[in-house]
Parts: structure tokens; C-alpha cells; sequence
């Protein structure tokens, strides 16, 4: 059956799609602005590279900007806002 | 004896009169006259009073049956002899219908003035009698003579044909005079500013006319006169209105006019009373009696200078008020045609300054509006065209903004029922090569803000003059021209100004701020807005520009701004070389306008097109260096290169703040699939930690199809969907519907057969088999008959519905031919999905009341949902019952107009 070929050639000139990105950490809003971590908190313009997210070792995840600010709080024992645990950045 | 005598010299004289016998008459009465003197003067001498004495007793008698014999040979042979005369054989009607042709009066004007002047030497001669015999006639005899032939002419049948034609004669004679100074114009100037003042000697009215005027004047015809020569002014202006005027917006008519007025239509006016007057005054002076006949009296009293300044202002009030009745009934096609109408626009401007008639002009335009613009049979883009072009001209006309309140409030409450005014809004404010709202942003970004604002409300001071140069230049410079009129003084508390203003709005600004610092250039509301009928609707609100009259229509700039960034995701990803430049000075315009925060999502999704080209360069780069380094071939397709460039590439998305897309799953082809998997590998490896999800359906593809047997290419630019489809024929030219449905996976009938559809219209594949089977067409020129066929087929669809099945498969796609972008899919997608929230509620009322009717699940809505608060129109609810409906989740009941649930 596949012995004809087909008379027609379609040459792809461009293949131009749309895709989403995300941090991978799901719907979750960061627990201390509430937006969405996919998003972007209040103090920064832009979302993405401009404002990354960065999980803790008790597996809670917030925007850099975000737990930086929480962080100065308490600089020598920093804890996790959610958890209460010790504040630990985990390790990629 | 002798009163005997007297009395039949008297009617033989009158029997010499009307044989028309002057000479003899003359004589005759002369030595009559001469007898009566000789005997007056020898009776007073002689101080006998005897003959004098009868000769009073008699005289009043004797005056009596003098008038009454006046009176029978008016009736019998003086006019009879008068019309017989005019007419000149013929009979009236032939001659009133004769009348109307120049060519005739001119023919006949001689014959007309002889016939008058035969009658009026007659009367003459009958006055000239009266005065010799001025110890019989006493001074009123003279007055009643005159009143006797006035009522003579008068009363008889043909009064209305008297009138007529000296109506016509004055009529003819001024347009005689009209042309003739017309062309005496023409011939010394060049342009139109006419100044003849120096050549009153030059043009006159005729000899005949004027002793035509003469005539009538003496037969105590004044007041008549008077009116017709008004009569005849008026006709003409009205005339040259309806000619010259109606219809022409691109010349100013009112300074013509007025012109027309003092240097024609007054000069011949003066002309005929002036010079009749002077002749008078001439006989008078020469006279030197008492016995001036009492019109004369009367007519100096009333004009003692011979001043006609009453005059002019009546007709130059007239013009006003004539022209702004013309150019009120056709102010929509004015601003129709604006702003090439500008000079229409300016008459009506200076008419109604004069008349002060704002309300009557507001409301006869609000009313053509709503007759003739807010219909269904006008499009929204149309009337939104309209609306711009109206603000602009009323503006102009009245630049306090009253007369545009009230004609913009019945558009504006319009075009908030129409669902795609936004969008023609949007359309016009980013189309960068025609938008009027465009150009209103630039404009408004051309300036700084105070300036914006002083410019609106300092308008009322503008000399006319200058404002209308301002607007004719092209509005463009308008800043320049604004430092023109008050460069000394003020500049310096502007700079002060302008300082504070940029401070206080420099973030949020809205359109309402600019009141704040309103008061030292606050101006009172015109007088005329003070009006009561309109008072309710009217609500003056001042310095707001153009766009800020389109924020008007909504009540607020967001759905403007939301409505931008449906149209900047759809023109984003529509893009497919990651072109930014046109959207980011577009939207930087538009922050300047609406003010910086509204825009947030836009600049995140702009910022996603530029990180996507960084992200795309840096792949291919990689790629090509991964193909040199290793040089292995399986790594590296050519197929995925196209004239060098990596065929792949995305619009890399942060969601959130973009609008809501549809998504419709299928299968990519495989190779497609692979070069997506190798993109998202590449993107987690630059971007650590972050990862792609995929929108395959979403983008554009460009492909070119070729054929085997053929040399011709046909180049397309299609959605992901599109292009997989006809990949698939690649592979194999024939397909059954099922084949293609499990192959794409596509899960929908109805987006199969739509995207079907697209290639059966261009010619690529055909079906057979009631819409079952799908093939490819043999050949490039089989591709062009198919596509001929179709432009044939597509008018007569409608009428037919009995056609072939291929035809009624083709029917079914013809509302969905929309499928070259997928991007327009956007809007629509997340206008239902935002209304899909409230299903919920409505289903969950209709299983509690089970059924209800429009008006009270709109109300329900309203009340109860406020988290997001109900603000959807009773139109948009139906629309989307209705949808309901169709999907088989609630019913409709015609009978008593209710929704229930289906069960």
C-alpha cells in the first residue's frame, strides 16, 4: 500500500509553537506574598530569570525575593515561615 | 352760468384725457387754469367775494364728481389699457407662463415699463391738473388721487398678477444686477474679496427699472415695495444657499455671503431706494411747497438719513440664520466628511456664536443620530469612526463640551450594547497607519501632561482664527502652536507646573486626575448648559481628550486595557520572528495614556517574546555547534533546518499573565514531536530549574506544498493542527475520515472537519463519499480548477440547499473559516470561559426553582454572585443560556419564556 508515494511534499519553512514555562513546583502560591510562585511578588517586574524560586530542605518553596526579606528577620537562626524548621536552602 | 361752464370744461377735459390727447389737455386745462387764476386773482383784487364765494360752494361738488370720474376711467379705461398693454395679446395664463423664461422678460421688459409709463403719465397729467388748480384741490387731494389708483389697481382680478410681476421685474432685475457685478468682479479681481465701493458709478440698474421704481413709488406703492425688494433679496439668498452652499463643505460660505450681502444685495437696495430718494428730495426742494403729497412725508420721517444700516442687519442676520439651518441639516455629513468639511464646520461655528443656538444644534444632531447612526444596520467600526469625527468637530464647534455631551451620550450608551465596540476601539488605537486613535496617543505623548490638560480648557480664548489654522495644520504641532500665543508671561508658571504634575501622576494616572489642578484655569459652564431639559443628561466634563471620551463609553479604562492584551497576545504569537518593536512602542504609548500599572501583564508578555528569541538564538547556536563538535549525522536532521535557520522555535509563555488559551489535543507528527522534546531539554538545561508545557495546537506554522508532478509551490502560514493534517497526506493520498480522526487524534468531529474544510477551499484535498473520504488533488492544476469552482459554487450556496453532498459537507465549514491562526482564538475562548463561572449558579437556582425567566436569573446573578461580582449585560446572559441550550443542559420554553433544567 505504501509503495506510491505521495505526489505531495510539504516543506516545513517554520514551525513556530507556544509553550508555558514553570518552576515545577506546581499551583502553589508562595506562602509568604501569596501570589503564585509561578508568578512574580510584588517587588519585582518580571517573573522568571527576574524572580526565582528556591526550596527550602523542609521542602516548602518561596520566591527568592520573597524569604530573602524573611530571612533578614531573624539572620542568625532563620526559620521556615510555614514549618517553623530551621531555614536550610536546599542544594540543585 | 358760469359753474356750467366750468363744470363742462371740466369733463370735456376729461373726455380730451382719456383720448389720450396730452397736448391738447395741456392746453386746455392751462387756460383753464389761467381763466380761474385771472378770475381768483381779479376777485381777490376787487375784494368782491360774490364769485369767489360760489366758486367755494362749489367746489366740493365739483372735486367729487372730479374724483368719481377718476375712479370710472381707472376702472374702465386706465387699467384695462394697463393690462392690455402688458399683456400684449396674449392671454394671462400664456403670459404667466411666459413670465417664467428670462429670455421673455428681457424681451418684454420694455413693453412692460411703456405700458406702466403710459398709465402712470396719465396719472401724472391728472396730478399736474390738480396742481394748477391748487385753489380747488386742497393738500390731501393729491394723497387721494394716489390712494384711488392704488385702490383701483388693486382691486380688480389681477391683483395678484399686478404684484406677481412687479415682483418678477424686481426679482429679474436684481439678478440682472447680481451678474453684472459678478462679472465686473471677475474681470478686475482675481479673488474673491470683493470691494466696489469704488464702483458705484460702474454698475447701475437700468434707466427703465429705475423709472419703473419711480412709477411705483409715486403710486404710493412704498411699503410694497419695500417688502419686494426684500422679498427678492431673500429669495436669491435662499437660492444661492441651495446652490452654492448645500452640499459644499469645502468652502466657507458664510464670509461669502455676508460679502454678497454689503457689496451686492445692499448696493442694488440702496440703488433703488437711494436714488429715488434723492430725486425726491430734488423735486421737493425745487417745489419748494407745502404741498408734498404725504408718502413722501411718511418716507422721510422714516429715513431721514437714508440709513439702511437696519437693512444690512437684517440680511446678515438672515444669512446666519439661513446658513445654520443648512448646515445643521446636513452637520452629519459634515462630520461625515471631517475634517476635509472644516470650512462647512466653521460657517456653523460663527452662525451659532451669533444665534446662540447650542441646545437646538446639540439636539437636531443628537436626534440624526440616533435616526440614522445608532441602528443595527451600522457597523460598530463605522460608528465609532463617526464618534471620533464627532468629538472632534464639536470640539471645534463649541469647545466647552457641551454640545458633545449631548450628542455623545446616546453613542456612548449605544455602543456599550455593542459587544465588539472595544474591540473596533482597540483595532483603531493600535493600527499605527490609520488609527485616529492612534494618533491621539502619540499625539498625547508628544506633550507633557499639564500642557495637555491647559490646552482643552484654555480653548475658549483662542482666537477663531488661529484655532482653525491649529486644527487645519494637522494638529500635530499643536504644542508649538500652543507656546505661540502666550510665550512671555506664562511660560514660567507652566515650567512650575509641569514639575508638580509629573510628580503627582507619574505613575497612576487617570483622566479624572487632571481635575484636581483645574482651578486656576477654571472656566464657568456656558450659559446655555445652565438649561433645565437638558440639565439631567448633560454632565460636563471638561479637558477630556479624545480617548478619554472612548474610557467614557465603559466607564472605565480596564476593559480598554484588558481588551489590548487579547489583541497583543494575539498579535505576539502571530509573529513568528520575535518582532517586538512596533508592540513595545505601542504600549508604551499607551502607558503614558492610561498609566503605568495597567500594563504589567503586557510588559511580562512582551519580556516573553524577547527572553523566547534569547532563548531560540541560544539553541540553534548550540545546535550548530553541537553538529560541528561531533559531527554525528544522527544528532543533526537536515529536515530541520530551513535555508539555515532552525525550523523550531517557541514562544516561550509565563502563563499567568497572559489570556486564557483554548486547547484542542491531537498528535503531532513525529518528527515535530522530536524536535519538541530536544527544545525542552535544551530550555531545562539553560533555565535550571525551570521546564516547557507544551501548547501544540497553539502557533503558526509556514510550510510550502509541492507537488511531485509539478514545479509550482504554494506557500501557506497555518495553525499546528493544519499543517499536522496535511502531513498526514504526505504519507498516504487517500484518507477515510476515521483514519484521519485516529491518526491526529483529534478527539472533536467538528474541529476535524472544520480544518478539513481549510484545504478543500484552498484546492489541496477533495472529498468524496458524503464528507468520508479525503484525497489529495492530482495536480497543481487541478488545484487551480478546484479553486474556481469554489468562487463559483460560494454565491449560490444560499439558494440551493438541495446540492451535492460534497456541498453540504462544504456548508458545514463555512462559519468556520477562521482557522489560519489559532491565536483569534484566544479572545472568544476566554470571553466564555469567563461566563462558564457562573453556570454553576445557574444550574444550581434552576434545580431550586426549577424554572425562571431571563430577567429573573439576570437579577439572581446580580444579587447573590459577587465573588467575581456578576457584571455581564442581560444580552451576554442570554447569549449564554442560549449556549447552554444548545449543549443540552437546559431547556428553553417558548410558550412562557423560561429556562428550566433538562431532564
Amino acid at each position: 500500500m505504501e509503495e506510491k508515494k505521495s505526489n505531495l511534499i510539504v516543506t516545513i519553512k517554520k514551525w513556530h509553537t507556544v509553550s508555558s514555562w514553570t518552576w515545577g513546583a506546581g499551583d502553589d502560591n508562595c506562602g509568604i506574598c501569596q501570589m503564585p510562585l509561578d508568578g512574580c511578588a510584588p517587588e519585582c517586574q518580571f517573573p522568571g530569570d527576574d524572580c526565582p524560586i528556591v526550596w527550602g530542605k523542609c521542602g516548602h518553596k518561596f520566591h527568592l525575593v520573597c524569604i530573602n526579606t524573611w530571612i533578614q528577620r531573624n539572620i542568625n537562626e532563620p526559620t521556615c515561615p510555614m514549618c517553623r524548621e530551621p531555614w536550610e536552602f536546599r542544594d540543585d | 352760468m358760469i359753474n356750467n361752464l366750468q363744470t363742462s370744461s371740466f369733463i370735456q377735459t376729461f373726455q380730451l384725457l382719456s383720448q389720450d390727447n396730452f397736448n391738447q389737455i395741456n392746453l386746455k386745462s392751462k387756460l383753464l387754469f389761467d381763466n380761474k387764476k385771472s378770475n381768483s386773482n381779479s376777485n381777490s383784487n376787487s375784494n368782491s367775494n360774490s364769485n369767489s364765494n360760489s366758486n367755494l360752494f362749489l367746489i366740493p361738488s365739483f372735486v367729487d364728481l372730479f374724483f368719481q370720474k377718476i375712479v370710472h376711467l381707472l376702472q374702465f379705461e386706465l387699467i384695462p389699457q394697463l393690462y392690455k398693454n402688458i399683456l400684449s395679446g396674449k392671454n394671462q395664463e400664456e403670459f404667466n407662463n411666459l413670465f417664467e423664461e428670462e429670455d421673455f422678460i428681457i424681451g418684454n421688459q420694455e413693453n412692460i415699463f411703456q405700458a406702466l409709463q403710459t398709465f402712470s403719465n396719465k396719472i401724472n397729467s391728472f396730478t399736474r391738473f390738480m396742481e394748477i388748480n391748487n385753489h380747488i384741490f386742497n393738500q390731501d387731494s393729491s394723497a387721494k388721487l394716489f390712494g384711488l389708483v392704488h385702490i383701483a389697481l388693486f382691486q380688480t382680478k389681477q391683483e395678484e398678477f399686478l404684484k406677481d410681476l412687479i415682483k418678477k421685474i424686481f426679482h429679474f432685475n436684481f439678478l440682472q444686477f447680481c451678474s453684472e457685478v459678478t462679472n465686473n468682479l471677475t474681470d478686475e479681481y482675481e479673488d474673491n474679496e470683493i470691494n466696489i465701493s469704488n464702483q458705484d458709478s460702474k454698475i447701475d440698474i437700468s434707466k427703465y427699472f429705475k423709472d419703473f421704481v419711480g412709477l411705483l413709488f409715486q403710486m404710493n406703492f412704498s411699503p410694497f415695495l419695500e417688502e419686494i425688494a426684500f422679498e427678492s433679496i431673500f429669495r436669491e439668498i435662499e437660492h444661492i444657499i441651495k446652490d452654492n452652499i448645500v452640499g459644499d463643505f469645502g468652502s466657507k460660505a458664510l464670509p461669502k455671503m455676508l460679502n454678497w450681502v454689503s457689496n451686492v444685495a445692499m448696493i442694488w437696495f440702496e440703488k433703488i431706494f437711494f436714488t429715488f430718494f434723492n430725486e425726491k428730495k430734488i423735486t421737493i426742494n425745487t417745489k419748494d411747497s407745502q404741498k408734498n403729497s404725504k408718502l413722501k412725508t411718511i418716507l422721510f420721517e422714516a429715513n431721514p438719513h437714508y440709513d439702511f444700516k437696519p437693512h444690512k442687519e437684517y440680511f446678515e442676520n438672515l444669512i446666519y440664520q439661513k446658513i445654520e439651518e443648512a448646515r445643521l441639516n446636513e452637520l452629519f455629513e459634515i462630520i461625515v466628511d471631517f475634517p476635509d468639511s472644516m470650512s462647512a464646520l466653521m460657517d456653523l461655528k460663527l452662525c451659532i456664536e451669533k444665534t446662540g443656538n447650542y441646545l437646538k444644534v446639540g439636539k437636531s444632531l443628537r436626534k440624526s443620530y440616533l435616526s440614522r447612526l445608532l441602528h443595527q444596520g451600522a457597523s460598530t467600526s463605522d460608528i465609532i469612526t463617526q464618534f471620533l469625527s464627532t468629538i472632534k468637530a464639536l470640539k471645534i464647534l463649541e469647545p466647552s463640551g457641551f454640545m458633545l455631551e449631548i450628542v455623545s451620550e446616546p453613542i456612548c450608551k449605544y455602543l456599550k450594547k455593542r459587544q465588539d465596540a472595544i474591540s473596533c476601539i482597540i483595532s483603531n488605537l493600535v493600527d499605527e497607519e490609520n488609527g485616529e486613535l492612534y494618533e491621539e496617543l502619540e499625539k498625547y505623548a508628544a506633550k507633557p501632561m499639564h500642557i495637555v490638560e491647559m490646552q482643552f480648557a484654555d480653548q475658549n480664548s483662542h482666537r477663531l482664527q488661529s484655532e482653525e489654522h491649529q486644527i487645519l495644520s494637522g494638529m500635530n504641532d499643536e504644542t508649538n502652536q500652543f507656546f505661540n500665543y502666550d510665550d512671555s508671561d506664562e511660560n514660567d508658571i507652566y515650567d512650575l507646573d509641569n514639575s508638580q504634575a509629573y510628580g503627582d501622576t507619574s505613575d497612576e494616572f487617570d483622566y479624572f486626575s487632571g481635575q484636581e489642578d483645574e482651578n486656576e484655569e477654571w472656566n464657568p459652564d456656558p450659559i446655555y448648559s445652565s438649561s433645565k431639559t437638558l440639565s439631567a443628561v448633560v454632565n460636563l466634563k471638561k479637558n477630556i481628550d479624545i480617548i478619554g471620551h472612548m474610557i467614557n463609553i465603559f466607564g472605565s479604562k480596564d476593559p480598554i486595557v484588558s481588551e489590548y492584551r487579547l489583541v497583543l497576545a494575539d498579535k505576539l504569537l502571530a509573529n513568528t520572528s520575535f518582532d517586538i518593536d512596533k508592540e513595545v512602542k505601542m504600549l508604551e504609548l499607551l502607558k503614558i495614556r492610561f498609566g503605568e500599572s495597567s500594563f504589567h501583564n503586557c510588559e511580562v508578555m512582551i519580556k516573553d517574546i524577547s527572553d523566547s528569541k534569547r532563548i531560540f538564538t541560544n539553541i540553534q547556536n548550540q545546535n550548530e555547534n553541537e553538529t560541528e563538535t561531533k559531527n554525528s549525522e544522527q544528532n543533526s536532521n537536515p529536515l530541520d533546518y530551513y535555508e539555515g535557520e532552525y525550523i523550531f522555535r517557541s514562544h516561550i509563555i509565563s502563563e499567568l499573565f497572559w489570556p486564557n488559551f483554548r486547547s484542542i489535543e491531537f498528535q503531532l507528527p513525529t518528527r515535530i514531536q522530536n524536535m519538541m522534546e530536544k527544545y525542552a531539554k535544551e530550555y531545562h538545561n539553560l533555565k535550571k530549574p525551570r521546564q516547557l508545557n507544551w501548547k501544540p495546537d497553539l502557533g503558526v506554522v509556514e510550510l510550502t506544498l509541492g507537488f511531485r508532478n509539478s514545479d509550482k509551490t504554494l506557500d501557506f502560514a497555518v495553525s499546528p493542527i493544519l499543517a499536522s493534517l496535511i502531513m498526514k497526506f504526505q504519507e498516504k493520498e487517500i484518507w477515510s475520515f476515521s483514519e484521519l480522526k485516529e491518526s491526529l487524534k483529534i478527539s472533536d468531529d467538528k474541529i476535524l472537519r472544520s480544518n478539513l474544510s481549510f484545504w478543500i477551499k484552498n484546492g489541496i484535498i477533495n472529498t468524496s463519499d458524503r464528507g468520508n473520504s479525503y484525497y489529495l488533488i492530482d495536480s497543481i492544476s487541478e488545484h487551480e480548477n478546484q479553486l474556481q469552482n469554489q468562487s463559483q459554487k460560494t454565491p449560490s450556496k444560499s439558494k440551493s440547499q438541495t446540492n451535492t453532498n460534497t456541498d453540504e459537507v462544504a456548508n458545514d465549514f463555512v462559519d468556520s473559516d477562521d482557522e489560519n491562526f489559532t491565536s483569534s482564538q484566544i479572545q472568544r475562548e476566554s470571553n466564555q470561559t469567563e461566563i462558564q463561572i457562573y453556570q454553576q449558579f445557574i444550574i444550581g437556582m434552576l434545580t431550586n426553582f426549577e424554572e425562571m425567566p431571563l430577567e429573573r436569573i439576570f437579577n439572581m446573578l446580580k444579587m447573590f454572585v459577587t465573588d467575581p461580582p456578576f457584571d455581564k449585560t442581560a444580552l451576554e446572559l442570554r447569549d449564554f443560556l442560549s449556549q447552554l441550550v444548545r449543549d443540552g443542559i437546559i431547556e428553553y420554553s417558548n410558550s412562557n419564556n423560561v429556562y428550566k433544567l433538562k431532564k
